[in-house]
């Protein structure tokens, strides 16, 4: 399950295409925390898909 | 083979990551199918997102739901209406005192101009029938052939004045000094 930070740069970042830093200007967070989120997002996102495939 | 983590497959796909990372990533995928793959899957899924972002939710009553949306629009308006129509913008102090400044000075002039036509009453002009006229014996007023005099004293230092309908007898009594001053008007 992604968590709230992570669906929020999920969202701006993948879905709506927003640059990382102006992610981290809407969170008010780093760029690296941005990374950081979206790893984990695209990774658990990934895993989910997998899980829903099998 | 030592193959990246995950984590930074999963930026190297969305180019989230710095150019030297990307340049060690893009070299280790030209000799591992197996990490290309993962790439791919998360570009796709990247993707996926955007679209799925795109879809309406299954299982969703339209009809209901743009039922309730126009009911809440009416609502709206019409509470819009009540408030527009009910609402009273407040009588700033100067406003409530402008009414009672324009009506007070006129009613005082009113009152003034009342008091003044009282006290003077104002000179009818005589009708063409009345005929003032002065004569040894005093000041007499006639019309269609009736009138009176005011009786003069039989003395000399009586003054006679006539302007227009009015007439006036002035004199000065030779015993005690005392001055008479008599006015007709005729009207």
């Amino acid at each position: 399950m992604l968590t709230s930070r992570e669906r929020a740069v999920l969202l701006l970042r993948d879905v709506e295409g927003l640059p990382a830093e102006e992610v981290a200007r809407y969170l008010k967070c780093s760029k690296a925390t941005v990374r950081s989120h979206i790893a984990n997002a695209r990774v658990k996102f990934r895993r989910y898909m997998m899980r829903r495939k099998s | 083979m030592t193959h990246p983590l995950e984590s930074r497959l999963a930026l190297y796909a969305g180019k989230d990551l710095s150019l030297p990372s990307r340049f060690r990533i893009a070299l280790h995928l030209r000799g591992c199918s197996r990490c290309r793959r993962v790439v791919k899957e998360f570009q796709g899924l990247r993707q996926l997102a955007g679209s799925c972002a795109q879809e309406l939710p299954p299982g969703v009553n339209w009809d209901v739901l743009a039922a309730e949306m126009k009911a809440n629009i009416r609502l709206g308006l019409a509470a819009a209406r009540c408030i527009t129509a009910t609402v009273v913008e407040p009588e700033s102090p100067k406003a409530r005192w402008r009414a009672p400044a324009i009506v007070l000075p006129v009613l005082l002039l009113i009152v003034a101009g009342w008091i003044l036509q009282s006290l003077n009453p104002p000179l009818r002009p005589a009708g063409p029938e009345f005929v003032v006229e002065v004569s040894s014996a005093g000041i007499g007023v006639q019309r269609d052939g009736r009138g009176f005099t005011l009786l003069q004293p039989h003395t000399e230092n009586v003054v006679y004045s006539v302007r227009g309908e009015a007439a006036g007898a002035r004199y000065v009594d030779e015993e005690t000094g005392q001055v008479t001053i008599s006015h007709v008007y005729a009207y």
